[in-house]
């Protein structure tokens, strides 16, 4: 019985571990930045070789908290995220004068987002999304000399807040109109009467929220554009992919009875989000703005391959996320390279980076063309099984309209590849000395989207899983 | 001919004038080539060029292009009306999103079966 | 022979371009790597013919099949039959005179002929794909080295002209994209195999809706009217070896396209719409030939002509005869090698004359005797001369098309014939006017004729040019037995 629950939570204990080893750290000795950050980033990267060894399905506390193989994979992908994000912004991160803070606010954050995956009913989700939640506020305002991060952090606990108190409201009109909050029984209560397709739709909008579905994305650019690159790439990347697996799994297998309903509901505000996210991004002069609305394009993506109900639609989406993490970290990773240097952060700064930083052109460029879904680059791979998947409803309609935001995504994020490559500029950014650890990132980052995709195991590994 | 030519050339020069006035019409016709050479440049610059090809390329250069490139500007020019919406406020955001979610549901209970 | 080469010799040409040091060595790389690769299509070409000469009578040779996705049923399948390795040979044809022509390029060379092999080997994937998946996939690959080749070695308004063309191009994939799926899900087991796809009975109902999809996104990349504006300003722009590529591969590819994939695998849908596609294909046929007549830049004479000439192609396709879908094969590989050379000769007198304007030029034969010698057989093949390889695919045209006796059908060649002779009109014009004549500017009397690599490039392509033109019956040949196969499927209905 102990044993199993050794096994079972392996990789909330480690990370609870860490957390009160940087406490204790934190309390006691006075330890230097770099050795902090290598310690930090050795103990994600063991926490991340562990969640591959023993694994098996079971559950906990009386079904509050279950994990099976799916499951540990996929907190090995937000794993692999905190410590592509540990490595990648390692310049910011030796300059900052709260290290210890930061990732212990970042680890609970994390801590929370598995217990999210892992939940059993929807108190413990709720509590997860909470955990999950409020400490990213708080990364948000990281850059404490900025007034602009202030403003974030207050959006962002402004905004959650309210998001959260109407996901409250739906999770007890769920409980009321079905007498059961445990994710086992659900299905079964489920007839859709309509006081349950209200319910439904304000626990939607809990998803929605976090996930940045449009309409519900408006905080999204303001908060990514005012906190740190490093926050902002937890919230993009770690955040929406925990988000989108309990998403899938929820709607896959708790809430499978509404399924006409969670259909159309998908159906309408994939194509809402899609169109909203291109056209905004085709605005944008900031780089953290312009990930921002990349990002919510791309969630847009995730929808439909969600809406198609398809069994192969659960490897789909875990293997986007995974290509995502990899794409949209390596955008990040150079957008924060530059910015911690130079602290430029618009894109017209940009212009004639080729000249001056090969190497990080080109990883940027390579993540952009990945974002946008060009092989032979992972994101090909990705998009097109999302969009294999979503198409098995048979609507071409839908599809289409998915297919043609390919088309305008691409424009934006040739925008970006046009200014680096082609742009004169008289004043290039510098070339940038960065970190020994930034290089290996990116260069991870680099490999992974060009590889993922062409080795096909890998997508072959996790449609094995689920 | 080979009759009319020594007839032409071996008597005086004059015969030819009194042909050429006699028979004014045709002389003239074979003066100039039979205007074949007008008639060539007048189809190819008159018609071909200015009737078919000049109002070709303006097709294509105008109209064609020019739906391309209206898609592009359509595009921009949505993007640019809809930009107020993300204004900053957190109160408007909040409106948008209780809008949105009552909207939603009462779309999906009552509407769409 | 194993079809993987095609994949991995330009991938290691590739890679070993990407390594080099110096810009010698990625010249001389990049040489002997197409070299190799025009070789092997050579190879190709002689080991078919003793394939099917030896009674092996498989709808496609020389086939592999490696497991890649098998939840979604993707495949890579690689095979070739008469089409492919018609297209592969003028892939290879078009790549080795593209690395030659671009010898003197000196502004990031590695990049350029990375991207240029790039181009490359996404085409000879498209053309042996016998995976829908595996041949979208190669398709896309080649947008972004596009996109790069304008952009930055381009001239002219070249930023607007890639982002027209990378635009367009991926529109023109996205359609293809909904029409590959509809097929995926229109059969009861899933596949994208079309092989298998071939084998079917799709319905009616299904095929209206998945033809327009195919055979208009596969249309965009072959200058369908209207979808063809990208290939004026994109063909202008790009430097030389990216306009030979674009004029001479990627608007095959279209063709290809609509031929395999649409009208083979959706016959009854393609016998519908061909009345459409007709009329499509005169109008880009005669439009294009008028629009050529008043473009001044030689660039936009030879963008519009390839816009007229493809018209041909998809005259052919839609006539949906073996003679004229023969035909429209041979269009493709002749007006590949031909106007890859147009463009290779016109880059040649701009890096001499610094101007492509037609009003601006004359006399320039006697500074540059083998440079208009080319230009003339060039321009001679685009209006058909007999002997030149264009006048064999045209006549074939005209004569698979004559065989429908439908006075609409008439009409429709007749009109594609009369376009012949405005093809004359704008040829003959522009080339006497730069080739003879007094010399316009004092300063070209210093220019010097075609250097080593210039020469090669240009003789390779007559080569092509010539042997289709002089004994088409080994094109014609290795082509007609698959057309046949695809005629069958037609009338077996």
């Amino acid at each position: 019985m102990l044993n199993d629950f050794f096994i079972l939570m392996k990789s909330e204990l480690v990370i609870t571990i860490i957390i009160f080893v940087l406490l204790f750290i934190k309390i006691g000795t006075k330890m230097k930045n770099e050795s902090l950050l290598s310690m930090v980033q050795v103990l994600l990267l063991a926490n991340f070789i562990i969640g591959f060894v023993f694994n098996k399905e079971g559950s906990l506390f009386d079904g509050m908290f279950h994990t099976g193989s799916l499951i540990a994979f996929q907190k090995s992908i937000l794993n692999l995220g905190v410590y592509l994000i540990s490595l990648l912004c390692a310049d910011w991160l030796k300059k900052s004068q709260h290290l210890s803070e930061f990732f212990l606010l970042m680890l609970s954050a994390l801590l929370g987002m598995f217990f999210l995956i892992s939940s059993g009913n929807l108190l413990i989700f709720f509590l997860s999304l909470e955990l999950a939640t409020i400490p990213v506020a708080a990364l948000a305002n990281f850059d404490l000399d900025k007034k602009i991060s202030s403003e974030a952090a207050m959006k962002m606990i402004l905004s959650s807040a309210f998001s959260s108190g109407i996901l409250l409201f739906g999770i007890s009109l769920m409980y009321g109109a079905t007498g059961t909050i445990s994710f086992a029984e659900l299905p079964q209560q489920l007839d859709g009467s309509p006081l349950q397709v209200l319910a439904f739709v304000l626990l939607f909008t809990g998803f929605a929220f976090k996930l940045s579905i449009v309409p519900f994305h408006l905080w999204t650019a303001d908060v990514y554009e005012g906190s740190p690159i490093a926050t902002a790439s937890f919230l993009s990347v770690i955040s929406k992919g925990a988000v989108a697996f309990i998403f899938i799994s929820a709607l896959y297998k708790v809430f499978q009875p509404l399924h006409e309903v969670w259909y159309n509901l998908l159906m309408v505000l994939a194509i809402a989000t899609m169109v909203i996210g291109n056209l905004f991004a085709i605005r944008q002069q900031n780089i953290k703005r312009f990930l921002a609305f990349s990002s919510i394009a791309q969630v847009g993506f995730i929808l439909v391959g969600i809406s198609g109900n398809n069994i192969a639609g659960v490897s789909s989406v875990v293997y986007f996320v995974l290509i995502y993490t990899f794409s949209n970290l390596a955008a990040f990773g150079v957008a924060s390279a530059i910015s911690s240097e130079t602290g430029k952060e618009n894109i017209a700064d940009y212009r004639g980076l080729y000249k001056t930083n090969p190497f990080m052109s080109w990883v940027l460029a390579l993540a952009l063309f990945s974002l946008a879904g060009i092989p032979p680059t992972a994101g090909f791979f990705g998009k097109l099984f999302l969009l294999t998947a979503g198409a098995s409803k048979g609507s071409y309609w839908f599809i289409g309209i998915a297919a043609m935001n390919m088309i305008i995504s691409l424009y934006y994020y040739l925008m970006v590849v046009r200014a680096m490559f082609m742009d004169k500029n008289d004043q290039p950014i510098p070339k940038i000395k960065s970190n020994l650890a930034t290089k290996f990132a990116l260069l991870i980052c680099a490999a992974a989207i060009v590889l993922v995709g062409l080795l096909s195991w890998i997508y072959d590994y996790i449609q094995s899983l689920s | 001919m080979a009759f009319l030519s020594p007839w032409l050339y071996k008597k005086q020069i004059d015969k030819s004038d009194k042909i050429a006035t006699s028979l004014s019409g045709l002389y003239k016709a074979a003066y100039h080539k039979f205007y074949i050479d007008e008639l060539y440049l007048f189809v190819t610059k008159k018609v071909l060029f200015n009737l078919i090809g000049r109002p070709a390329a303006w097709f294509d250069k105008n109209i064609v292009d020019g739906l391309v490139n209206l898609t592009g500007n359509t595009t921009q020019a949505v993007s640019e009306k809809i930009k107020k919406v993300q204004s900053g406020k957190v109160q408007q955001y909040a409106i948008y999103f209780l809008v949105a979610v009552i909207g939603l549901a009462l779309l999906f209970i009552y509407v769409w079966k | 022979m194993n079809l993987l080469l095609f994949i991995t010799i330009p991938l290691l040409t590739a890679v070993a371009v990407l390594l080099s040091r110096n810009t010698q060595q990625v010249r001389w790389i990049s040489l002997v790597g197409s070299a190799v690769q025009l070789a092997m299509a050579v190879a190709l070409l002689f080991l078919f013919r003793t394939e099917t000469a030896s009674g092996n009578t498989g709808q496609m040779l020389f086939e592999r099949q490696y497991n890649l996705f098998p939840t979604w049923h993707i495949t890579f399948h690689l095979g070739v039959d008469g089409i492919s390795i018609a297209m592969i040979l003028l892939t290879a044809f078009v790549v080795i005179a593209g690395v030659l022509v671009s010898w003197n390029i000196k502004k990031m060379t590695k990049e350029f002929y990375f991207l240029l092999i790039l181009l490359g080997l996404g085409a000879y994937g498209f053309f042996m794909s016998i995976d829908l998946f595996v041949l979208f996939f190669f398709l896309e690959i080649s947008v972004i080295p596009k996109y790069l080749l304008i952009g930055i070695w381009g001239s002219g308004k070249k930023e607007y002209s890639a982002n027209k063309l990378a635009l367009m191009l991926m529109g023109g994939s996205a359609l293809i994209l909904v029409g590959v799926l509809g097929l995926y899900f229109s059969t009861p087991d899933h596949s994208f195999d079309l092989l298998k796809l071939s084998r079917l009975n799709i319905p009616i109902e299904t095929q209206r809706i998945i033809f327009p999809l195919l055979f208009v996104g596969f249309g965009v990349f072959t200058a369908l009217f209207p979808f063809h504006t990208w290939v004026p300003d994109g063909h202008s722009s790009a430097p030389t070896a990216g306009s030979m590529f674009l004029a001479g591969i990627t608007m095959k590819l279209g063709g290809y396209g609509c031929l395999r994939v649409a009208t083979y695998l959706l016959p009854d849908a393609a016998k519908e719409y061909s009345t459409i596609i007709i009329v499509l294909a005169s109008v880009a046929i005669l439009y294009g030939a008028f629009a050529t007549m008043m473009q001044k830049d030689l660039k936009y004479i030879n963008a519009y002509s390839s816009v007229s000439h493809c018209g041909f192609v998809l005259l052919g396709i839609g006539m949906l005869t073996t003679t004229a879908m023969t035909g429209a094969v041979m269009q493709m590989v002749s007006h590949g090698l031909m106007t890859a050379l147009f463009f290779a000769v016109i880059g040649m007198i701009y890096d001499r004359t610094h101007t492509r304007v037609v009003a601006e030029m004359g006399g320039l034969m006697k500074v540059m005797p083998f440079i208009t010698t080319i230009l003339f057989i060039v321009g001679l093949c685009s209006l058909g001369l007999p002997g030149l390889s264009g006048f064999v695919a045209e006549v074939t045209i005209f004569m698979g098309s004559w065989e429908k006796p439908d006075i609409f059908y008439r009409i429709a060649t007749i009109a594609a014939c009369m376009s012949i002779v405005v093809t004359a009109v704008y040829i003959l014009r522009a080339i006497g006017q730069v080739a003879m004549g007094p010399i316009k500017n004092e300063g070209y009397l210093q220019l010097k004729d075609a250097t080593w690599n210039e020469k090669l490039a240009a003789i390779i392509l007559v080569i092509g040019i010539v042997a289709i033109g002089v004994a088409p019956f080994w094109l014609n040949d290795l082509i007609r037995p698959a057309t046949e196969i695809i005629m069958n499927k037609l009338t077996s209905k």
